[in-house]
């Protein structure tokens, strides 16, 4: 699929921009500051659903405005030209979503974009948090089934409900416990099994992947596991966590142990919003006893998987985008990512580095010249300064 | 802010669901251009609906009288009941013209966020209905949402000790997150066919 247009209003510090997009990859080039990211961060919204830079609606929408709009024409298998648009700010209560001009609900209604970035903010994926990892996973989910949107969505309701429950029942202590609690408990333990099952299935459809590019990237060994920070009393660990009846009356057990304590606590302590991906590197925990550079590969590890799982979904290449990743890699991996790279999807990368005379940056034209990456055409240099574009192909 | 009694109007009508400040300023002028007689309907059919109009006593639906039509239908098989959310709910079911039993109308779901617990639906009146009448069969009918879902599972529960009742979950085949008002009679059919045991 390619992104043929792109229009953001009110969007970041984008006032007003249109980019009109050929067959070839694009270079998104300025300096700092100067609105390039918001670029690739308006196609991953529409592709996503949420941003990858902020979960904060209001810092997406240009200072003064109460509303900001993205829009993408896309050309999708067959030559099928669909538009997708949202509206972000407060106005529209946080999101809302358009297809071909006419207003849906839901994200899932208008998921017809499909889009893996690259950030140079993807070393918190092997750095950061639990959540960095499970955020991870539920995208990729997201992106090869749109259907388990509602998976997820489902499980985040159900915590939500149980919480306000647990809260009430702390607040109301020495009465007796509302028997609708253990209901709450039963949809937790029931929704949770679903998003763990599929969680654990797309992490397995990874995991292979992410050893084959660790290997290629630094000629490692990578090891990806999905751990659930639960675990049922007295009993081993879950082993088959593709099993939803097992995982099931696991969580079940594991749920009713931790009874006292949640009710102590006010929250759920037990179940999927908890867990974590162990990531491994030649044998060592990546987060504790990485390096920065053997987090890095790790990470680009992660986003590679996520491409060839989606190539593996459909014959309709994902949009790739680059923002700014080859500033943080050394030549030899620069060119190995590269190679790495599907040669049919479109590419859209931002770059600081300054541009020569020709317009693309000198680097990347020679590294695009020689990983013939992103189409046919030739590289298409998009110049940003002050949130305002100014194009012409190369 | 307008002349009080358009003000007024404006505010009335932005307390229903759905109609925001605009649309209720929209409709506050178009009712103050109308013709006076047609106003004068409107109003009389606000008045009438709350005076005459009220619930079922025995399953909550909206009854012009003590029973609604259904209850008061005695062809109607009393021995099966059919439990929805929303009298709305009732509607979408009897479009199907698949099911001749009674209802029962729960005024809701369960929903601590929205401080639904229980005693704020008439569970407490279905279980009593089971139990007196010869109830042989109850059909859960509720949104296929998560509150839907945690309605049924919480009567599943409660109705599990009764002897001679079978409880059984329309089928799924509706839309996830889909309301059953917005269910097409076919789907909603079909699921009806399909409903399993809980
Ligand atoms: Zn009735």
């Amino acid at each position: 699929m390619r992104v043929v247009r792109l229009r953001l209003h009110a969007f970041r510090n984008h006032e007003e921009s249109v980019i009109g997009i050929g067959d070839g990859p694009v270079v998104v080039c300025g300096p700092n500051g100067a609105g390039k990211t918001g670029v690739l961060e308006a196609i991953h919204l529409l592709a996503t659903g949420r941003s990858f830079r902020t979960s904060d609606a209001d810092v997406l929408v240009s200072t003064g405005a109460v509303r900001g709009v993205v829009e993408a024409d896309v050309e999708v298998a067959g030559g099928r030209k669909v538009r997708v648009g949202a509206a972000v700010g407060a106005a529209d209560a946080g999101r809302r979503w358009m297809l071909n001009g006419t207003p849906r609900p839901r994200h899932r209604d208008v998921a017809v974009l499909r889009s893996v970035v690259f950030a140079p903010d993807d070393l918190r994926l092997a750095k950061g948090g639990p959540s960095e990892r499970r955020d991870y996973l539920d995208e990729v989910l997201v992106s090869v089934a749109p259907r388990a949107s509602a998976i997820i969505s489902d499980y985040q309701r159900v915590l939500k409900q149980r919480n306000v429950l647990l809260r009430s029942i702390r607040g109301a202590r020495g009465q007796a416990v509302p028997p609708a609690l253990d209901t709450w408990t039963q949809m937790v333990a029931d929704k949770g099994a679903d998003l763990v099952v599929e969680r654990s299935k797309v992490l397995a459809r990874l995991a292979p992947h992410v050893s084959e590019a660790v290997a290629v990237l630094a000629g490692e060994d990578a090891s990806t596991d999905y751990t659930p920070a639960w675990s049922p009393p007295g009993d081993e660990a879950v082993t088959d966590l593709s099993e939803t009846d097992s995982v099931r009356s696991a969580l079940a057990t594991a749920l009713d142990a931790r009874r006292r304590d949640e009710i102590d606590r006010g929250t759920t302590l037990v179940g999927p919003h908890r867990d974590d991906i162990a990531l491994g590197f030649g044998g060592r925990d990546v987060r504790t006893h990485a390096s920065q550079g053997e987090q890095r590969v790790v990470s680009l590890a992660l986003r590679l998987a996520h491409l060839a799982v989606l190539e593996d979904t459909t014959d309709d290449a994902p949009v790739l985008l680059l923002d700014d990743v080859f500033s943080e890699l050394d030549p030899q991996r620069r060119g190995r990512l590269l190679d790495r790279l599907p040669r049919d999807a479109q590419t859209i990368l931002t770059t600081t580095a300054s541009a020569d005379e020709a317009g693309v940056p000198p680097e990347i034209r020679a590294a695009l010249t020689a990983s013939g990456l992103g189409g046919t055409g030739g590289a298409q240099l998009v110049r940003v300064v002050d949130g305002k574009v100014l194009g012409d192909a190369v | 802010m307008y002349e009080g009694p358009v003000q007024d109007l404006i505010d009335e009508l932005a307390r229903l669901p759905g109609i925001g400040p605009k649309s209720a300023q929209r409709l506050a002028f178009f009712l103050l251009s109308a013709e006076k007689t047609d106003v004068l309907r409107l109003a009389d059919a606000l008045v009438q609906v709350k005076e005459k109009v009220g619930f079922c006593s025995r399953c909550h639906n909206v009854a012009a009288g003590e029973l609604c039509r259904i209850c008061q239908n005695p062809r109607r098989d009393p021995k099966v009941i059919c439990v929805v959310e929303e009298p709305r709910d009732v509607i979408a079911v009897e479009r199907t013209q698949e099911f001749t039993g009674l209802y029962h109308v729960l005024g809701g779901a369960l929903s601590p966020l929205d401080g639904i617990t229980p005693e704020r639906l008439h569970l407490a009146e279905l279980l009593d209905r089971v139990r007196a009448a010869a109830v042989t069969e109850v059909i859960l009918c509720v949104n296929p949402t998560v509150d839907g879902e945690a309605t049924a599972a919480y009567l599943a529960r409660e109705l599990a000790p009764l002897e001679g009742v079978s409880v059984s979950r329309i089928a799924s085949g509706l839309p996830v997150g889909g309301d059953l008002e917005y269910a097409d009679e076919i789907t909603l059919g079909r699921a009806l066919a399909g409903r399993h045991a809980v």
